[in-house]
């Protein structure tokens, strides 16, 4: 049975901002699924592989030639970007800025 | 004559003998969508240039350009195939106003084979569930009986295709989304070999697993839209090369010595005694016919929803990590990166969605990985396995597709396990990898059943096969629901 703490952790490195009533229901239905998957601890697999490819199981590979994308395309995935500035797209910050100024650089923590 | 009432290749008779034009049929099939989406809620959006498409279809087969037999035939597209310039959803409210910025490889294909792309069909969200119920935008009815299930995630399109709304679709096919529908629907869904059709332009749910697949009221249109749209795509390096295939001997097809196996594990005790009896009826049938009939196992068989679905949830919340609120236009206004992640996650996500993320996310997480992951991988090579032996014996398997038919609207919403045992008999060929069919064989209690034909990796033509002679010598397939004006 997962703990009110483990259902706040998954949902963290989910991304997920869940409600008390979300955290405690995904936590219910979670468990249960769970304990169902543990069905296949009763196979034994020892010495087998694990299955990796679904494909013919060798790699594909290209040159490392830089394929420019089509430019209607480029054009569409640009304009269709909510916050725009030109070419550029704005998002929010992704560190907290401390000017640390006796060594003339910024340490930075991850938000 | 009542247009929508045709299948695929009469109509095409119809275009090539000039007898009809595309303008003509299209606007059938618009004029029935009109009259009929309003029960069944198939479709999320109508094209308003699909006349516009069949009339430039017209216009190059007068001049005599060579063209497929299927151009100038209206056909729908799931809602997770990207078309360009078209919102493409994923029957999401976090992408409800995404318009895709290409189009998919399937969708070029059809479009350079003159197909006229009609609309877009519902789908349970991010493709998860059995019965398009978790559609944000409500879910699609099954036009055999509208206080049932459609089946999922590709309900729209198979329901589109029952009720002859349009006379093909394409779906999208994990862990039976395409196979189940059509079971449930009483049409034909066909979900090809992993790798025969190019993912690139479907939004992924889970890579080692997902497959675009046909919809249509037989075989031979299913195999003939499949061909259309299969083979090597540079885009999508799980794609494979294929050797040559023609359909033109499935239109004489023989059952003579074709050795079908019946995995016993799909028979249970307590099964529903209809299903059992469709599926058993009509495999003697085949018997009768010439076919050699084999019962064999397929051991692992009671293992696989649990790997199944160990490997979905991980591979699919990985998939979904792409929304971050940032990306694909759903922004909602925020403090800061963070907020940004878990605000638009949290509200965008359906509930289904976000379980399964949470799910996936704990089983790939430090600690877990070996226990569940891992462990389903594992189970998922033995699981192949089974298949691979058993292809050294038979040339197809037939199992029913679906234990179920058709349930009612909210039955199974609040249970998610009871949901996921839905797809027990189709889970463990997407697994295999191995390609499979579902044709309706029957009924039970006034609703389609399903039969299940599957072959091993790349084998569709013995697959088709089977299929198309069964067609041959019963009408199921023929059988248009009463609700259908």
């Amino acid at each position: 049975m997962l703990t009110q703490q483990e259902v706040e952790h998954i949902a963290k490195l989910a991304r997920l901002q869940l409600t008390q009533q979300e955290q405690k229901m995904y936590g219910e239905q979670m468990s249960s699924i769970l304990a169902y998957v543990q069905k296949l601890q009763e196979l034994n697999t020892d010495g087998v592989e694990e299955f990796m490819h679904a494909a013919s199981g060798s790699n594909v590979f290209r040159e490392d030639i830089a394929q420019r994308c089509d430019s209607s395309i480029e054009k569409n995935i640009i304009e269709s970007f909510p916050h725009r500035v030109g070419n550029l797209l704005e998002v929010e910050a992704i560190f907290d800025q401390e000017k640390d100024t006796s060594y003339g650089h910024y340490t930075t923590e991850p938000s | 004559m009542d247009i929508t009432q045709l299948n695929p290749h009469d109509l095409a008779q119809k275009l090539a003998s000039k007898e009809l034009s595309s303008e003509e049929i299209t606007k059938a099939f618009l004029e029935k969508i009109k009259r009929q989406d309003i029960f069944f809620h198939a479709f999320l959006e109508v094209y308003e240039d699909a006349v516009e498409q069949a009339r430039q279809i017209d216009t190059l087969r007068k001049k005599g350009a060579s063209l497929d037999a299927f151009a100038g035939l209206p056909i729908a597209v799931k809602n997770n195939i990207l078309v360009q310039g078209k919102k493409t959803t994923s029957g999401s409210f976090l992408l409800k106003e995404y318009v895709a910025s290409y189009s998919a490889t399937v969708i070029k294909r059809i479009q350079q084979a003159g197909l006229i792309l009609i609309g877009a069909t519902n789908m349970d969200e991010f493709a998860m569930g059995s019965s398009t119920e978790n559609s944000y935008f409500g879910p699609t009815k099954n036009p055999w009986d509208p206080t049932k299930v459609p089946g999922g995630t590709s309900g729209g399109s198979a329901a589109a295709v029952a009720s002859r709304m349009v006379p093909l679709a394409l779906g999208s096919d994990t862990g039976g989304s395409v196979r189940q529908p059509a079971s449930l629907c009483g049409i034909t869904g066909l979900k090809p070999t992993y790798g025969r059709v190019s993912r690139y332009g479907l939004m992924a749910t889970a890579s080692s697993l997902d497959q675009i697949g046909t919809f249509a009221p037989d075989v031979l249109s299913a195999a003939h839209l499949l061909r259309l749209i299969e083979g090597k795509d540079e885009k999508d390096a799980t794609s494979a090369e294929l050797s040559e295939t023609t359909i033109e001997e499935l239109l004489e097809p023989e059952i003579q010595n074709m050795r079908i196996g019946i995995p016993k594990e799909y028979f249970l005790e307590g099964m529903d005694p209809e299903i059992k009896k469709a599926i058993l009826e009509s495999v003697k049938l085949l018997e009768q016919q010439g076919a050699q009939i084999k019962e064999l196992s397929l051991p692992h068989t009671d293992y696989a929803l649990a790997a199944y679905y160990l490997i979905l949830f991980s591979e699919a919340s990985s998939n979904l990590a792409r929304f971050d609120g940032i990306r694909y236009g759903f922004s909602p206004s925020v403090k800061n990166i963070q907020e940004a992640y878990e605000l638009a996650r949290g509200q965008g996500f359906g509930p289904e969605v976000k379980r399964r993320i949470m799910l996936g996310t704990y089983t790939l997480s430090k600690g877990y990985y070996e226990a569940y992951y891992k462990k389903a991988l594992q189970a998922r090579t033995l699981i192949k396995k089974d298949f691979d032996e058993a292809f050294k014996e038979v040339d197809v398997l037939i199992t029913p597709t679906s234990p179920c038919v058709a349930w009612g609207l909210g039955e199974k919403f609040e249970d998610p396990l009871a949901m996921y045992l839905a797809d027990i008999y189709t889970i463990s060929i997407s697994l295999a990898t191995v390609p499979a069919l579902s044709v309706p064989c029957g009924f039970s209690k006034n609703l389609p059943v399903g039969m299940q034909i599957i072959a091993r990796p790349f084998n569709e033509h013995a697959l088709l096969r089977v299929a198309a002679f069964y067609q041959s010598i019963t009408d199921w397939h023929k059988k248009i629901p009463a609700n259908v004006l």
